[in-house]
């Protein structure tokens, strides 16, 4: 069996590997994690004329001589720069680099993305998985409600869980800040995105119940767990030993086009004015400026959108390809 | 069979836009075959509440109801101070402003012919002040004597109220107290008066069901009478031949586009299917400047923008600290790179009105800044403050701008708490923050409209902050017989409010919209409220082109 | 068959009521109420205006007096605008049903081709270049991609406007936007179900047998292959309907899907509580119509029924 197993795992990544969209699509996608985490911790980060108060009045920045310094903080003297050595994609609105927002902005994106599909991961898998099981009317009764909720205004809810969270995570950063000493503006950094990761989450486990209920549906169905319920194994050690190891493949393969769909949903409620909040950004947020700039300076959005949609792109072949390489069914030929 | 269906509806849809092909082909220019007509169309930021004047509480709303309904006073179409005959041909006041008495038009009439007479007055404000309507701007007639009683509930005789028909031409209405602004409170759609003889067939005076302002069934006193509705679509006005003083109306109709997207409404003037728009996107004016020069106004507006300050907050009870934080703020800075309006830096809450002097208490001053957060006593570092605002009107991007001027001048950290529209108006009445955007437009050219607000226990006052002196210069103001007097007694409780700084004015409003050359006699006015019946549209020969 | 239709319009009623009680529940639950506002009202009129709406009663009083006046199919009068909320929901409906149409047109014209021919050349640059165009659509997002039509596109042909909804041409660009992204989620599914068919031993039987390839994909491939886009586009059509809040305040549309919106964040309790109605009604028979012309595509699914 472990043999078989490991072997299936090894032509799926010969499948992956032969499928050259998919594969330029991984590099892509690491390429941009890569960036985005790594490349602002080599960067300067102090903010412009932080040290010299009296050099904006003066007029005379000094610029150290860091080979990147992709400054976040604003500076109004030197908005809407076109592309240079000191900012490689110029600078926006209110003077602030546009590489280094961009590479913020997809902290946050990413983060988005997997913290939210790893929550409604963890709600779907366990809701699609019970109700696949179980069958008959508890399936019945557990997939109307999915039904119901599919029809709830998504808006409402999100700015509800929101807002009940933002009531908690304020109240528990002040805490940590406070009691444990630990740096305030990353705390309130994260504390900020908790309630969208939430919000989102919560919405988006509906599909991937339903998909993880037809794969209990037919999985349940099959030989070996058959076998292990006319020996006595509790339903409890079927789900976790039969069930879920064998769902496992396609599952990961939907999340990851799940992730996709949350980044965007994440820009869309941005542009609502509901997503990232100040002082954070995201490649929503990036774009929802850009977008009241494209008469006059495209670069704003032409960029971010650049960025963002090849990711999402890529992103989207990967799921494709990491299906096309794991469906059993579709490996036949 | 779902496959035919659909095949069939194809057909039915190529058939559509086959068929409409030739009839569209020939309207590229909306605003040239408009101006043919003679008809007008503006974008208007927005659907409408309502078209009852004495429901809506909008200046979108405002823009409509002016078309359609005229009060006693009519606007100037290019003096704010003067006031034209209106539904009223005369007007005078006794000695001491308390007692004024209004002769109406001896050939007013609503736009089905019935004549206007004061009992349509008496009627409107019995309507607007009834406890039962519940209407949401009635604080506007509270000037008239005895109507904050009678809509309170505390008289229930409405007789009480200085409203008094002396004949069916003259209506005399007593004040609380001098009032000398009284003409430019009538200009309100507050105080237009509304057909007694339609509300009553669509059920009755304190009835609110959307009704009798249908199309159709609305009738109106003013140049233009409502002639369709469709919801969040348009809104078409038309002459209306009945006005006393049609002759002078120029347009034949005036069309009304709710477009709520700014981007939108400016790409929509911008490919000539609008004349004008009521309102201009902060991201588009300088682009906007560049391109079309001619069409872009920066008009002077009846408003003030300032930051909230919650003196309950421990460290915020310093007045050292709040000016401090006012002083470090650099308004023109805000001005000159975001808002790029042509706004003026406030140097007080109430800008120059009449006679009124703006103060000049706030200005940016970093070594005055220092010099108060020194005297506070307050280490900045340990200083934990938020600034809340929300995801209106590009107040974000000027938190971020204010964020940045306190950390650089004054070594403060302060996090921003960005909320939707709702929560953020809950959280300032609640007083759950610490210092917040906002603003507030006027609603009459009068500086009692930005000074009332900040008695106690008002609900817009929403800082903690009260003071005993303030409110006495506000109520001496309020006897003072002298107009002239009035105003310096106001002009006085300005500076012991800003004296005590619960709010820092960032700047005084202008209005920025898009105007089309062909558009005659719009200009420009502290609150916007255009005459329509002195606006007409010339054909030019030269179309901007982008 | 007919039986099977009635049970399903039946728990689609329980389905609707129970989307109505959680929204009602939710909607109170936000903070704020209707008259907050940028001027605050008075408590006395404030108080006149919720005993009008009966807001100063318990929630289930509330709840009693709206099912009560909901089944005289009176909707309630929006909080924030002086109208009938039937009224806003009729005049908003035909704009709203244009738009979904038309999008699902377009978004079965392009997705269903476009993951038919990836499935068939799979892993070819023909595969690859139809996916990219086809995912662009998803990738692309609706408030980038409608002011950036608007301003090149319509700006540049004569008879298309930037905005605004009077003829059928201005029904091109938003339903464009908004059937892109179906389209391209279509395309994906179709393709799916096509690799899988194709896959399956009766298509590689009939190939073998020599049958004529273009005849073999029509006849058996696509009729298996179709079902999850089947399945897909009913749901997805009551979505386009009223899920297309930025296309239509881009466009300036008519349509319901600005009410969703705007009604969450001004609290129109009666407003959200009407449009929430109309969108669970669309659901049921969104699904309703898929299943039925599941049905009738595969008359074996009609024997397990």
């Amino acid at each position: 069996m472990a043999t078989k197993g490991s072997s299936l795992r090894h032509d799926a990544w010969m499948r992956l590997r032969k499928n050259s969209m998919a594969t330029a699509s991984l590099f892509f996608v690491l390429l941009i994690i890569i960036a985005c985490f790594f490349v602002p911790i080599v960067g300067d980060w102090t903010a412009p004329n932080d040290a010299d108060l009296s050099a904006t009045e003066n007029d005379t920045i000094q610029y150290n001589t860091h080979w990147f310094k992709p400054s976040n903080y604003q500076n109004l003297d030197n908005k809407f720069a076109t592309p240079s050595r000191e900012h490689f994609l110029g600078t926006d609105q209110v003077g602030r680099d546009l590489l280094a927002r961009l590479l913020l902005g997809g902290q946050i994106s990413i983060l988005v993305g997997l913290v939210s599909t790893t929550i409604a991961g963890i709600i779907g898998i366990t809701y699609g998985a019970i109700s696949g099981y179980l069958g008959g009317r508890v399936d019945n009764l557990m997939m109307r409600i999915v039904d119901i909720l599919y029809g709830l205004p998504f808006l409402v809810i999100v700015i509800l869980i929101a807002l009940l969270f933002s009531a908690y995570t304020r109240e528990a950063s002040e805490f940590i800040i406070t009691s444990w000493g630990w740096d305030s503006e990353l705390v309130l950094k994260f504390a900020n995105l908790i309630p969208l990761f939430v919000a989102i989450g919560s919405i988006g486990w509906l599909t991937i119940a339903r998909i993880t209920r037809a794969q209990a549906l037919s999985i349940k169905k099959l030989e070996y767990v058959e076998a292990a319920r006319s020996l006595g194994l509790s339903h409890y050690s079927i789900m976790l030993r039969h069930i879920f190891p064998n769902m496992l493949g396609p599952i990961i393969v939907y999340a990851t086009l799940t992730v996709p769909g949350f980044i965007l949903a994440e820009a869309t409620l941005s542009y609502l004015g509901l997503g990232v909040q100040s002082p954070n950004s995201s490649w929503g947020i990036l774009l929802q400026e850009g977008a009241n700039y494209m008469e006059t300076q495209p670069r704003l959005l032409l960029i971010p959108s650049l960025i963002f949609s090849l990711t999402l792109l890529a992103l989207n072949f990967l799921g494709d390809g990491l299906r096309d390489a794991l469906d059993p069914k579709a490996a036949k030929d | 069979m779902t496959f035919t269906r659909m095949h069939s509806s194809f057909t039915l849809l190529t058939i559509a836009i086959l068929s409409s092909l030739f009839s569209s082909c020939d309207k590229q220019n909306h605003v040239d075959e408009a101006t043919k007509d003679n008809i007008l169309i503006i974008g208007n930021s927005g659907e409408p509440a309502d078209l009852d004047p004495q429901v809506v509480t909008g200046v979108l709303e405002s823009n409509i109801i002016t078309a359609l309904f005229e009060g006693l006073c009519g606007q100037h179409p290019s003096n704010d101070g003067e006031h034209l005959p209106g539904a009223a041909i005369s007007w005078s006041p006794n000695d001491n402003f308390t007692v004024w008495t209004f002769k109406l038009q001896p050939n007013g009439k609503w736009s089905d012919g019935n004549p206007v007479t004061t009992q349509d007055f008496i009627y409107s404000y019995e309507r607007i002040l009834h406890p039962k309507f519940g209407a949401k701007y009635a604080s506007m007639l509270y000037y008239i004597k005895g109507a904050e009683d009678f809509n309170k509930g505390t008289t229930k005789d409405f007789s009480n109220v200085g409203v008094r028909a002396i004949d069916s031409h003259t209506l005399e209405i007593t004040m609380r107290a001098p009032i000398p602004f009284l003409p430019d409170l009538t200009k309100h759609y507050t105080w237009y008066p509304v057909p007694k003889h339609i509300i009553e067939k669509h059920g009755g005076m304190v009835a609110k069901n959307g009704e009798w302002t249908e199309a159709g069934n609305l009738v109106s006193n003013g140049a233009f009478t409502l002639s369709k509705w469709v919801l969040f679509d348009r809104i078409e006005c038309i002459k209306n031949p009945l006005y006393w003083d049609s002759p002078t109306v120029q347009l034949e109709g005036i069309h009304f586009l709710p477009i709520s997207n700014a981007y939108t409404e400016a790409r929509m003037f911008f490919n000539n299917q609008l004349h004008a728009t009521y309102t201009l996107a902060p991201e588009l004016i300088s682009y906007s400047k560049k391109k079309y020069p001619e069409n872009t106004k920066l008009d002077t507006y009846l408003g003030s923008n300032f930051l909230r300050l919650n003196v309950t907050q421990p460290q915020l009870k310093s007045i050292h600290l709040r000016k401090a934080l006012g002083h470090a703020v650099n308004s023109q800075a805000i001005i000159d790179n975001i808002l790029q309006g042509g706004q003026e830096q406030a140097t007080g809450l109430v800008p120059n009105m009449g006679e009124y002097q703006a103060a000049k208490e706030m200005f940016y001053d970093p070594e005055l800044a220092k010099e108060h957060l020194a005297k506070s006593g307050i280490n900045p570092s340990e200083l934990k403050l938020t600034l809340l605002t929300t995801d209106r009107e590009g107040s974000k991007v000027i938190a971020e701008a204010l964020q940045d001027m306190w950390r650089k001048t004054l070594g403060i950290t302060i996090n921003i708490r960005q909320s939707e529209w709702k929560s953020y108006q809950k959280a300032m009445s609640d007083l759950d923050y610490d210092i917040c955007t906002g603003g507030w437009i006027g609603d009459y050219p009068d500086p009692t409209t930005f000074l009332d607000m900040w008695k106690k226990g008002d609900g817009n006052n929403r800082t903690g902050w009260s003071s005993e002196e303030y409110e006495r210069q506000l109520t001496k103001a309020e006897l003072t017989e002298d107009p002239l007097q009035r105003i310096r007694t106001l002009e006085d409780a300005e500076k012991v409010l800003l004296g005590e700084t619960p709010i820092i004015p960032i700047f005084w409003y202008t209005q920025c919209y898009l105007k089309h050359q062909s558009l005659k006699g719009w200009h420009p006015l502290i609150l916007n409220n255009q005459p329509y019946k002195f606006i007409s549209l010339e054909q030019i020969a030269t179309v901007p082109e982008a | 068959m007919l039986s099977t239709i009635l049970s399903r319009l039946c728990q689609g009623c329980i389905v609707v009521f129970l989307l109505l009680t959680l929204t009602f529940i939710l909607i109170r639950m936000m903070p704020g109420d209707p008259f907050t506002s940028d001027k605050a009202l008075p408590p006395h009129i404030k108080e006149q205006n919720e005993k009008r709406f009966k807001l100063n009663e318990s929630e289930i009083i509330q709840f009693k007096a709206y099912l009560t006046t909901l089944a005289q199919g009176d909707m309630g009068i929006s909080i924030t605008r002086e109208q009938p909320v039937t009224k806003i929901i009729k005049s908003s409906f035909p704009a709203s049903a244009i738009l979904g149409f038309a999008g699902i047109i377009i978004a079965i014209g392009v997705g269903v081709p476009a993951g038919i021919l990836s499935a068939l050349r799979k892993n070819s640059f023909i595969d690859y270049g139809t996916m990219i165009l086809a995912m662009l659509g998803i990738s692309v997002p609706s408030f980038v991609l409608a002011p950036i039509l608007a301003s090149n596109i319509a700006t540049n042909i004569p008879f298309l406007k930037v905005a605004g909804w009077g003829g059928p041409f201005d029904w091109f660009l938003p339903s464009l936007t908004l059937g892109l992204a179906t389209a391209a989620y279509l395309a994906r599914i179709t393709r799916g179900g096509m690799l899988e068919t194709l896959n399956q031993d009766f298509i590689r039987t009939a190939k073998a047998k020599g049958a004529p390839a273009l005849r073999v994909i029509i006849k058996h491939a696509l009729r298996g292959g179709i079902i999850p886009a089947i399945a897909y586009v009913g749901p997805a059509f009551a979505m386009l309907m009223t899920g297309s809040f930025i296309v239509e305040t881009i466009f300036q549309v008519p349509g319901m899907g600005q009410h969703f919106v705007n009604a969450t964040k001004e609290l129109d309790f009666f407003l959200l509580q009407g449009v929430v109605i109309v969108l669970g009604i669309l659901i049921v028979i969104g699904n309703l119509a898929a299943d039925i012309a599941l049905v009738a595509i595969n008359p074996r699914l009609r024997e397990s029924n």
